[in-house]
Formats: structure tokens, sequence, C-alpha cells
């Protein structure tokens, strides 16, 4: 049973159609990249999965649950069980990397020695152990980008969905976090990328769904960005 | 239960101390809005207790033909101490309602030599009795003007009196009508201000709590520091605005005892501390929390 389903989706804005029959499932331990120009609706694929956003037909089931009948707790519940990493990184402004990569664990309720162990854990496997006390404001673009995996990775989800990750990172930084999202995938968490990088892609070596015109044009196994 | 609430209170303190500058703004909004709260409360005390004091001072004196023994009048204070309607009934004799007039008169010598030469007390006997209620007043006139005694009367005072009555009460009316419309319009502006402060700072925080949100926090969880946040501004205006009315109150009070004899208002706001505390507390945190509550509505959608 595949972990994540889009089923026959299709997204339009103002009677724009941006995304059209789409179909394709993602199983549980897997690393899909998406690619495809800008607009093309990678963006908005990731959305459909944390239910940030609805398809205009069609469904999205995670775990063999329709995303788009949840509603509230429900939601949350599934959300508990997706790690996602924001291009923008989302990070929480006012509180210490400590603190945000906490978060998640804050809303399982954890007791405060495990998410200091565990927190410092994760902190140590994407290299952010020395700035645990720093605001974000206070990080590069790279140490935010490290601190957001960080957060996204902390509770164990089923799935990591990365939306353009590597998108303001330098190659140097871009490189360390492709490394990072490998490792955590061989730990056994998918991961779901959206990228523009081709040389990454290449590099890479697993699954690419190509998209062009709001429709799938390729889905390879150990693909490369051919657009 | 206890591990949440702990995290609710030091995420919500964090925030605070972490934007400082909008926590004090928004405390000094809440701080306006609780003292415009509490200077309605006092204003509307006052304007009560002046026209009380006046109103104390409205009665009926019945004055009674020189003839009339002591004895009869005293029993017609019993009479009227009997009335349902009497809150009290004094006997005035001749030698008191002379010293009355004497003293009124102190800085009129022509009325001390009339006095003189007539030789002996030319005023009467009364009796002044205080209604319960002033609409009580009238029907004490209607026993009078039936009873058995009217014949052994030279007048009964009231007009004047009724006059100052009807005044009165038109503007204490008037007053509490103008205050309670004012306190609506002053209050109202007030929260909309604290609401739009608040509203502000939950702007500045939106993208954090859709972020909580999609990382899977529930509603309550994002909701409950800020809520938090909102008691903390509140109860904080309330000390404030404790501490500022207190000095005020001090400062002023005599000041205004002074002017206005029995207006009591230090002696009412200190005995009542408590209570205006407990209602600027309430007062505060309603609306913090409330403006809080109504504000994160729409950023907790997604």
């Amino acid at each position: 049973m595949a972990l994540i389903y889009f089923k026959d989706i299709s997204k339009a804005y103002n009677n724009n159609l941006v995304l059209d029959d789409i179909n394709f499932s993602v199983e549980a331990g897997e690393f899909v990249s998406l690619v495809g120009k800008s607009g093309v609706g990678k963006t908005t694929l990731l959305k459909f999965i944390i239910a940030e956003e609805q398809p205009s037909s069609g469904h999205v089931i995670f775990d063999d649950q329709d995303l788009g009948k949840l509603k509230g707790s429900q939601l949350s519940l599934v959300r508990r069980r997706i790690g996602t990493v924001f291009q923008d990184f989302k990070l929480f402004a006012d509180r210490t990397v400590f603190e945000n990569v906490a978060f998640p664990l804050e809303v399982l309720n954890q007791p405060d020695d495990i998410i200091k162990d565990h927190v410092g854990e994760v902190l140590k496997l994407v290299g952010l152990d020395s700035q645990k006390n720093q605001l974000p404001v206070c990080l590069s673009a790279g140490e935010k980008q490290r601190a957001a995996i960080a957060r996204a990775l902390i509770h164990g989800p089923d799935v990591i969905i990365a939306d353009e990750p590597t998108g303001n990172l330098d190659p140097i930084n871009t490189w360390d976090i492709i490394k990072l999202l490998l490792r955590i995938n061989e730990l056994g968490t998918a991961i779901i990328l959206t990228t523009h990088n081709k040389d990454v892609v290449n590099k890479i070596g697993k699954r690419v769904i190509s998209l062009e015109n709001g429709k799938v044009i390729r889905d390879e196994l150990n693909g490369q960005y051919i657009i | 239960m206890f591990l949440s609430f702990k995290r609710l209170f030091k995420a919500s303190w964090q925030g605070i101390v972490r934007n400082w500058w909008l926590s004090l703004a928004t405390i000094l909004v809440v701080f306006l809005s609780v003292l415009t709260f509490t200077g309605i409360r006092l204003f509307g005390y006052s304007v009560n207790r002046t026209v009380a004091m006046l109103q104390e001072r409205v009665d009926i004196s019945i004055y009674f033909n020189k003839d009339v023994p002591e004895s009869e009048i005293f029993q017609v204070q019993t009479e009227l101490e009997g009335l349902p309607q009497a809150e009290s009934v004094k006997y005035v004799s001749q030698d008191e309602t002379l010293k009355f007039f004497q003293a009124k008169q102190k800085y009129n010598p022509a009325i001390f030599k009339a006095i003189e030469v007539l030789g002996t007390n030319p005023l009467s006997p009364s009796l002044s009795i205080k209604a319960k209620n002033n609409q009580d007043y009238q029907s004490i006139l209607d026993y009078i003007s039936k009873s058995g005694f009217k014949d052994r009367l030279i007048t009964v005072n009231y007009e004047e009196n009724q006059r100052v009555v009807q005044k009165l009460d038109i503007v204490k009316k008037t007053i509490n009508t103008a205050a309670i419309s004012f306190s609506v319009l002053l209050v109202g502006i007030a929260v909309l201000i604290n609401f739009n402060t608040i509203r502000l700072a939950i702007y500045t925080a939106r993208e954090e709590i859709r972020a909580m949100k999609l990382v899977g926090a529930p509603n309550w969880f994002v909701r409950g520091p800020f809520l938090f946040e909102g008691t903390i501004y509140g109860i904080a205006a309330s000390v404030l605005t404790l501490l500022v009315t207190s000095v005020l109150v001090f400062a002023v009070s005599p000041k205004l005892e002074a002017a206005l004899p029995g207006l009591g208002i230090g002696g009412y706001y200190w005995t009542h501390l408590g209570w205006i505390f407990l209602a600027q507390i309430l007062f505060g945190i309603a609306i913090g929390l409330v403006s809080s509550f109504v504000a994160m509505n729409k950023y907790l959608e997604a």
C-alpha cells in the first residue's frame, strides 16, 4: 500500500488549469524528486500533502486517509506524521534553534528530558549543535535550512517534504543539505524533494517525476532531470 | 496537563519578553482601556453621591399654629412616623426655629431689631419629614392634606423642595443617560484600539502561526500562548491602573472633599479597593483574551 497517493488530481486558479489529471504514488522509504519549470505545480502538489491547499478535483490519500475529508484534529494528527521543509524556512523568529527543533515534540507532549536528548542528537546530525541557543536571525541561510530540516525530522515522520530546500543556498551548502536528506532517507524516512537544480537531481540517482504543462511527462526510478 | 500548562506559560512569557517593545505598547493600550473603565466607574459614583447628598437635604416641613400644645405635635409626630413612606420625622421647637433663623440672618441686623421690638418669638414649631424615596413625598403630602390635624397647620413647606427634587431627578437621569452613552462610546473606542493593537501583535506572528499549524500543532496549542499573553497584558495593565488611580485618588480626593463635603470618593475608593481591582482585572483580562481570541481566528484556518 502506497504511503501517499495522488489520484486524478487537477488544480485550477481562476480557470487557469495548473495541474491536470495527476496520478502517482509514493511508497514508504522512497526518495522522490519532483522536477519541472517554475509554475508547473510542484509546490502545489506538496501543499496538497499537508492539506495547505485542496485540489480542484481528485483525491490525495495519505496512508489510506483521504486528506480532503479530514478536519481539525484529524488533520493535525496526519500533519504530525509529515515533516515539512519550507523554501523560506518558516522558522519561529522569537524561538532559539533548540526551541524551534523541539516544537514538534512539544506538540506531541513529550517530556522535557526526552526532548533535550532527542533535540541534542538531531542538532548534532545536522551540524547545529553549537548554535542551539541562537535565534534564527543570527544564522546563515544554510544553517537556517539545516535547522528547518532538523525540525522536520525530529519527531520521526513517515515522510519529509522539502520544497526547494536548496533554492537559496550556495553549492557547498546545497550538497550538505542533499547529503543530509539522503542520510535521513537511508534511515527509512520517505523524502519528496522539489528542485530546479539539474546537477543535484542527476547525482542523487533516485526516482524522478517530471512535470510539464500541468502533467506528469516522465516517472523513472533512476531518473534524470530532462526537460 | 501540567506540562502543557507550563509550556504554554513559558511560550507566552518568552513572547512577551522577546518582543518587549510590542508587549509594552500593548500593555499601555490595555492600561488606557482599564483606566477609562475605572474613571467612568468613579465618575458614576461621584454623580450618584452628589445627587444623593442633595436629595438628603430635601424634606417636608409642616408648621403648626403657635397655640398648638407640644403634646399634640408629638402625637402628630408619632402618627407620621407610622407612615411606611416616612424615613424620619423631626420635631423643631419654636426656640430651635428662632435659633436657626437668627443664625441664617446673622448679617441682617434689621431682622434682629424687628424681633427684639416684637418681644415674643413670632416663629412656629414644625415637624420636618423625610421620605424613604423621592416618589413618596407626594403621598405624604396627600396624607397630610386629608389628615385630622390639617386645620392645626399654618403652612406646609414643600413646593420649593418639590421643585428641587424634580430638577434633581431630571439632572440625575440626564447625567446617568449621558454617562452611560459616553461610557459605552469610550469603552467601545478603547476596546477597538486595544483589539487593533493585539491584532497587530498577532499579525506580526501570522507566518509562525501558519507554520505551527502546518507542522501539526492543534488550534489550542497555537492559540494558548497568545491567550496567555492577552491575560498577562490584562493583569499588568490592571496593576498599572490600580497604581495610577490610587495615586490620583490620594492626591485629588482631599480637594474634592473640601469642595463637596460628604462626597467621600477617597473613602469609597479605599474601602472598595478589592472590588475595584477585581473589576479592573476582569475587564483587562476580558479585553485581552477576547481580542487575542478573535484576532487569531483568521490565521488558524490553515
